[in-house]
């Protein structure tokens, strides 16, 4: 890893520490990492693996892009919860159909958090964000869209949900990852985020992140069981 | 001898890609450009990727691309409205690809009939008005030709390439000479190729890397780059009959076919670009009115007023390809 000085990310933030563990596992594979617009945008000038950076939404499609051409090659898609769910929302739901070989890795910070905390389609309920400042409303703005779906698109998808706010959650998503690379399927890496700078309080947004992390279903069969 | 070929216009275009060792075609369906689709899905199922949508069509050409494949996909009117994204995206990531654009009219849904008015968009592509190298052939022969010539500048350039043609073309059957040939492609350096670490990226996060980027962007138009290397090529040369001062008539694709007729009975001049970005043209053309003939817009003599040349106005016929006689007609009034 490249002097952390050059991070791009605020302090504390949930995304250095899953890069890092997606740059690890990459640059020992020699995969590729394939990210997208958001807060994570600037990754290729960070991580030491190879990098394809996307348009906002379609990382997945750039994956399966590589996958086509390199059966074989280790391809991590990097999205955070705007980009996976709300504009990429259909290439997840044709990857999911497909059990196109890849692994998905969406970080959920139940926001837009790079634009400065707008509602997203990772928001929960109750949620105050700067476009619902009333707190997000069932009746106007719908409910947000739970990536199990896939699952039940596509019962060969397996749907991983994780967290960055402890040292076990963190272990975890490395066992995780390491574990879904080996799968020759579509994996979803859900992971939960605080954003510390725009929550407000950087210790509530990491309770909130645990706390939407022990509200997430997480479930039972294909999980890849740790 | 090589015995003649009598096809389709879209699937002499397909048989050219096999023959220029095409990697993957990706695209969605949509009228006049289906035929292309199909020929590859059919005769190379192991090339071809049926995409959920345009969108993901432009952006799976990136991921394609991205490992230095050769890559292609077929389109029409609102699939490339929808890929102007993606492609801007390529200009700036500096990746290779070859956009096959069967026009059809009118913005909107328009018609499937033919139309010549997406040429613009080699002059901006998307946002940022990124500009693409746009070949126009005329004849079916120019399709099967063509295509090789738009995977080596692809590559060489590292910018994607627009044929452009409109649906008539695409659909009318053709002889032509399937002559052999080999794409020139110099090694890659900038691929990713599971071995090497390579960073591909449109987005520059300091102001120096901003510089080098736009930079790099405009100096492939200077001339000694694209407009040099399609000189090179003698295909890529505009036909044109010059008479001192007298109009001179000019269109793109099938249309440019009948102008030459209708010139010579008009007593006019003619000039068939074969590139419409960059624009090649005779110098004497400098002091000559150009008349043009359009299906359905001013695209072409925006185009000719952008590169200098002086338009005396614009004959537009709406949804057809007007024969010699009504073009005289039409001409003569």
């Amino acid at each position: 890893m490249t002097d952390e000085k050059n991070y791009s990310y605020c302090p504390g933030c949930g995304h250095t520490i899953i890069t890092k563990e997606v740059d690890k596992l990459l640059t020992e594979l020699n995969g590729t990492l394939v990210a997208a617009v958001g807060c994570s945008a600037p990754i290729p000038n960070f991580v030491d693996c190879s990098t394809l950076c996307m348009p906002h939404g379609r990382a997945l499609p750039g994956a399966t892009g590589l996958r086509l051409m390199y059966p074989d090659m280790p391809i991590i898609a990097y999205c955070g919860d705007g980009d996976a769910l709300n504009i990429g929302i259909e290439h997840l739901v044709h990857s999911a159909a497909r059990n196109m070989n890849l692994v998905l890795v969406i970080v959920n910070n139940s926001s837009f958090a790079m634009t400065g905390f707008q509602m997203s389609a990772g928001t929960p309920v109750g949620m105050k964000t700067n476009t619902c400042l009333k707190g997000r409303d069932e009746v106007k703005h719908g409910i947000p869209i739970d990536t199990l779906f896939a699952q039940k698109l596509n019962t060969k998808v397996h749907l991983i949900r994780c967290h960055v706010t402890n040292k076990q959650g963190i272990n975890q998503l490395r066992e995780h990852l390491r574990k879904e690379i080996e799968y020759k399927g579509f994996s979803i890496i859900e992971v939960f985020s605080p954003c510390p700078t725009l929550f407000g309080n950087a210790k509530k947004s990491y309770e909130f992140a645990k706390e939407q992390y022990d509200k997430a279903i997480v479930p039972k069969c294909n999980c890849g069981g740790l | 001898m090589i015995e003649k070929e009598f096809m389709k216009g879209n699937e002499a275009i397909g048989l050219s890609a096999i023959k220029s060792k095409l990697d993957f075609l990706c695209s969605y369906p949509i009228t006049p450009s289906t035929e292309l689709t199909e020929y590859i899905a059919q005769k190379h199922p192991d090339k071809f990727f049926q995409t959920a949508s345009e969108v993901e069509t432009g952006n799976l050409l990136m991921g394609l691309s991205a490992t230095g494949a050769k890559v292609m996909t077929a389109t029409s009117g609102c699939g490339l409205s929808l890929m102007s994204e993606s492609l801007s995206y390529l200009v700036m990531s500096q990746l290779p690809c070859v956009v096959v654009d069967v026009m059809r009219m009118g913005p909107g849904l328009g018609n499937i009939t033919p139309g010549t008015q997406d040429i613009s968009i080699c002059y901006g592509a998307g946002h940022g008005m990124s500009q693409l190298i746009g070949l126009t052939p005329t004849t079916i022969q120019e399709l099967y030709d063509f295509v090789p010539i738009a995977f080596e500048l692809a590559f060489k350039h590292r910018i994607p390439v627009m044929i452009m043609y409109d649906a008539i073309l695409g659909q009318m059957w053709e002889q032509f000479i399937p002559h052999d040939f080999e794409v020139n492609i110099d090694e890659t350096s900038w691929n990713i190729n599971g071995k090497d670490i390579r960073k591909i990226t449109s987005f520059a996060t300091s102001d120096e890397k901003q510089k080098e980027m736009v930079e790099t962007i405009i100096n492939k138009w200077e001339w000694e780059n694209i407009p040099y290397s399609v000189l090179k090529y003698d295909s890529l040369l505009p036909e044109y009959l010059y008479i001192p001062n007298k109009p001179i008539l000019s269109a793109i694709g099938l249309t440019a076919r009948t102008i030459k007729k209708a010139a010579e009975l008009c007593g006019c001049g003619y000039y068939i670009p074969k590139v419409i970005n960059p624009l090649i043209y005779p110098n004497e053309l400098e002091s000559s009115e150009i008349v043009t003939i359009e299906i359905g817009g001013y695209q072409l003599a925006q185009i000719f007023q952008l590169n200098g040349l002086k338009i005396r106005n614009t004959e537009i016929f709406t949804h057809y390809i007007p024969s010699i006689e009504e073009l005289v007609e039409r001409l003569e009034s």
